[in-house]
């Protein structure tokens, strides 16, 4: 059964595992347009989000570009992973599924169907705290839109027969992602291990145990109390005309009640003392050594955060970055390299995964990583590199503002649901102007504390 | 009495009218709520002033003028692709392609990685049959600095002996990754197939003859190809013409123009092929492809092919997907394609299935062949696909990158610059006669057939295929397998 369409390239990854594809390639999509956008200056673009809030709390913000004759339509639900029940891990990601599966007046994946008869694409994705459901239409259907994301959030109609056959997807298609990509549960046991709390630290997909625990009662009981207008925003982004827009979104959106306020999820106590770890796993699947690296950061400020992007720039984006250039290049000790910072409510993250030929590159592979992560604890980043660094920044940033109506509103969707309020415009470019190697050497310092470090090193039978 | 049920039917009435009246709201919202809204009327597109001049060096500067862009897309368009390396030399125009940026006579590798990644450009290099794509995006206050920068790569490029070593290995590993799809295998397979004997060369690689290559190959091709005389350049961005020519032209007046030795291209005829080609491939899954030579998209029929494409197997909505995955649950997927090559077309169906299901999926392809050609479309069905086909198109070029590609290919394919202004119009003439009328021109001889996967598990299950070559994975001919056994010939 078709899960979701895809646009005409995603077509080609469509195969039987479709609902994983479904969950990468949204995710990260997602994940790629979100790292460069925390706010937005109106002085590269000129755009100029409007936003209001109907009576039942939905938060809306318009955005008009007139470039293309198209508008890409996002809708973010403050909902994700950390609102799984225990023992019924992955019921969000499974939600998301659902969400496809008809409404009142729309059949079982017809919301696909009515999207990519007009030539439009359409994804979504579900990530720890948040869910996002998105389409790119010719403009002249913003209407269409419209309805199709109202119906679902007012009507969903989710039955005994359609939730068992979509939880009976959801397993297969996770035993089959872990015969097809081995190293996926790692990057699971990493969180795990850097989380020690059921909420903030298990896998987004679930277990099949845990998925077959899914009752029609826990998806109806989640929907109601997260699928509501006062836990959304909708964020509109291309050709439109904005008091068009307003008058469309008020006739489809507005009627629809307010639910109960959501569940917020206490910040979690993690235990004291290091969390260093350092496993050792042999697994018969795996072809080839690997290695996983992740260190947990609390108790930073919000400026910091873009202070850790370019730190990531630094560290490992691009074939010159410092990680990149150590471990593949000049010492080629590594073969692959992946990683960046990531965030999850008040923490942050850095993470890294590498692939080597065997276990002793591996050892020189963790040996670089921990000098390289010192050399930012001691010694002043070059001008030199610190230009690179917010060049690359820079460039990825006015790219996601300007570059596509899609990008645009999923970032603002997403800033929405993060503080809660309307993406203040401005700042960033500016922000990063006043970053220097003496904030890198000091949140550094602050930061990444060697006894944090986890490493999980996976070995091949 | 009467009066009083008088009354009370009078008071009845009245609250039935009282709660229409209150109630009415909420019925005229589940009313508008039923059915999908009507759209407003179709925006046009339009597309940005595209203007070209050649420089005295035979190099054509094409701009893309969009004047609140920040962001900046180079793109250098070279007439060469795979199929211009010489048949013993796979590779080398991709090699070549990847070389040019590891290393020129003033900057080493390691110093072309740190000047572009300090000017924050986000490059790609496309190499295909007949063209290569050199693409770099970039802020525009960086454009003087990108300019000068890949202006070296294409004018004194030096093909250091290391960088090599490793660039083939990289492109070997890639290609052993690319052919572990049985699909993608299959497809390189096809190609190389249908166009045998045509001598045009597909330009598919072989990861086996990279090792082949020389420093002095990727020289000779450069030289021979890489040339501004064989060379567009896009710059689109906040600059016009005029502005764009004088910085190019003096960026890039040092890169010489030399005579082109291109060979020329026939049209190939759709045909029959009566050939069923089994890739014997390490899968668990079954990849067919089938296809056969359509025209190229200068010619008249190309937008009929653009629906018929759609109506067959353009989405997950289409026949083939419905037919064989939704309906009957033969295959994890069916699509139906189209590639252009200089001259020539292919149009060719991909799906993947089972081994045991192989056989029907091959017969379900031909019997939806067969219907498309005998059948009438329906109306509907056909307006969906234009509708599609019109609503995706502005999808396609949203950034810059890809903007500037589809412009650039309207030079491959030597079409005219209001090539996609038209699109929408042209799309519109479409009527299911036209369609009909392709679809016997082009689906009505038997297409040629490639069944990819594991032989032994799979040969059993095509028992009922009257003759089937099988090829080992290299795609050197093994045997011939006729009604249920197996005959190993030399050929």
């Amino acid at each position: 059964m078709v899960n979701l369409i895809f646009s005409k390239k995603m077509k080609r990854l469509i195969n039987k595992n479709k609902n994983l594809k479904f969950y990468l390639v949204g995710s990260c999509l997602l994940l790629f347009c979100l790292r460069f956008l925390f706010s937005f200056q109106s002085e590269p673009s000129d755009y100029k989000p409007v936003s209001f809030k109907l009576k039942n709390g939905l938060q809306v913000i318009i955005v008009e570009d007139n470039s293309f004759p198209l508008v890409s339509a996002v809708i973010a639900y403050g909902v994700g992973s950390i609102n799984d029940p225990p023992n019924k891990d992955g019921l969000a990601y499974l939600m998301q599924n659902l969400m496809f599966q008809g409404s009142e007046n729309v059949g079982p994946l017809q919301h696909i169907n009515y999207i990519q008869n007009v030539g439009g694409e359409l994804n979504a994705a579900t990530t720890f705290d948040k869910t996002f459901f998105y389409e790119t239409v010719p403009s002249n259907q913003l209407g269409l839109v419209l309805w199709l994301e109202s119906e679902r959030m007012h009507f969903l109609d989710i039955n005994q027969i359609i939730l068992e056959k979509e939880k009976e997807n959801l397993i297969r298609n996770e035993r089959q992602r872990q015969l097809d990509e081995p190293f996926a549960r790692y990057f699971f046991l990493i969180d795990e291990i850097l989380y020690p709390d059921f909420s903030y630290g298990h896998s987004l997909v679930g277990s099949a145990q845990s998925v077959k625990n899914i009752t029609l009662n826990d998806v109806l009981s989640f929907y109601r109390r997260y699928y509501v207008p006062n836990n959304a925003v909708l964020c509109l982004s291309g050709d439109l005309n904005t008091q068009k827009a307003k008058e469309l979104v008020i006739r489809y959106f507005e009627s629809i009640p307010k639910g109960l306020e959501p569940i917020v999820y206490p910040k979690p106590e993690f235990p004291l003392g290091p969390s260093g770890r350092d496993q050792i796993m042999i697994d018969p699947l795996v072809s080839s050594p690997a290695m996983q690296f992740a260190i947990r950061i609390e108790n930073y400020q919000p400026e910091d955060i873009l202070i850790f992007k370019i730190m990531e720039q630094i560290l490992l984006n691009g074939n010159s970055s410092r990680l990149v250039n150590r471990l593949i290049r000049k010492e080629r000790v590594a073969l692959y390299l992946s990683g960046g910072f990531e965030e999850r409510r008040e923490f942050q993250s850095l993470k890294l995964f590498l692939l080597a030929n065997n276990q002793y590159m591996i050892e020189r592979s963790k040996k670089i990583l921990i000098d390289e992560l010192n050399r930012l604890k001691t010694e002043m980043v070059s001008e030199k590199e610190m230009t690179k660094a917010k060049n690359k920044f820079k460039y990825n940033y006015v790219k996601e503002i300007t570059g596509n109506n899609l990008s645009r509103a999923l970032a603002l969707a997403d800033r929405y649901l993060k503080e809660r309020n309307l993406p203040e415009i401005g700042s960033e470019l500016a922000q990063l102007e006043r970053i220097n190697s003496y904030s890198i050497l000091m949140l550094a310092r602050k930061h990444l504390n060697e006894e944090n470090y986890c490493f999980i090193t996976i070995l091949p039978r | 009495m009467k009066a009083m049920i008088n009354r009370l039917r009078r008071q009845a009435l009245t609250t039935v009218l009282i709660l229409l009246l209150i109630l009415s709201p909420l019925f005229s919202q589940e009313k508008f709520r039923r059915n999908p809204p009507y759209p407003e009327p179709v925006s046009g597109l339009n597309l940005p002033p595209v203007d070209s001049e050649i420089l005295n060096n035979g190099l054509k500067v094409l701009t893309i003028t969009r004047p609140n862009s920040q962001i900046f897309n180079l793109q250098i368009l070279i007439q060469a692709g795979e199929s211009y390396s010489p048949p013993h030399l796979p590779g080398l125009a991709t090699l070549t392609a990847r070389m040019l940026q590891r290393g020129t006579l003033t900057l080493s590798p390691f110093e072309i990685i740190e000047r572009l990644e300090t000017l924050g450009i986000e490059y790609s290099i496309e190499v295909q049959a007949d063209y290569t794509i050199f693409s770099y995006s970039f802020l525009e206050e960086h454009l003087d600095s990108a300019l000068s920068l890949v202006s070296l790569f294409f004018i004194e490029p030096a093909f250091p002996a290391i960088e090599l070593t490793s660039a083939k290995r990289e492109l070997y590993y890639q290609l052993l990754n690319h052919n572990q799809d049985p699909e993608k295998a299959a497809y390189a397979f096809f190609t190389k197939k249908i166009f045998s004997g045509s001598g045009y060369n597909p330009g598919v690689l072989d990861e086996e003859l990279l090792k082949n290559i020389s420093q002095k190959d990727l020289a000779f091709f450069h030289q021979s190809w890489l040339r501004p005389n064989n060379s567009t350049i896009i710059l689109n961005g906040n600059i016009s013409l005029s502005n764009a020519s004088q910085k190019i032209s003096q960026k890039f007046r040092r890169w010489a123009p030399r005579a082109l030795d291109r060979k020329p291209v026939s049209r190939l005829e759709n045909r029959t092929f009566n050939q069923i080609c089994f890739l014997d491939h390490p899968s668990s899954e079954i990849a067919v492809i089938t296809g056969n030579f359509v025209v190229p998209p200068s010619d008249e029929d190309y937008f009929p092919l653009l629906v018929l494409n759609h109506i067959l197997g353009g989405t997950t909505n289409s026949r083939l997907f419905l037919g064989l995955r939704e309906s009957k649950g033969l295959a994890y997927y069916a699509f139906s394609e189209l590639s252009f090559f200089k001259e020539n077309g292919l149009f060719w169906i991909r799906a993947k299935t089972s081994p045991e299901a192989t056989s029907q999926v091959v017969k379900e392809i031909n019997e939806l062949l067969t219907n498309l050609v005998e059948n009438r479309i329906n109306p509907s069905e056909l307006e969906r696909a234009k509708a599609y086909l019109i609503g995706n198109l502005p999808l396609q070029i949203q950034t810059p990158a890809e903007l500037s590609k589809k412009i650039g290919l309207l030079e491959i394919f030597n079409l005219p610059l209001d090539f996609w202004s038209k699109y929408y119009q042209n799309i519109m003439l479409v009527n299911t006669e036209r369609v009909q009328g392709v679809a016997r021109s082009y689906l009505t001889k038997k297409p040629l057939m490639i069944i990819a996967g594991d032989l032994n598990r799979t040969l059993n299950h095509l028992r009922e295929f009257d003759q089937i070559e099988i090829y080992n994975r290299k795609g050197q001919f093994q045997a011939i397998f006729q009604k249920g056994v197996l005959k190993y010939e030399n050929r």
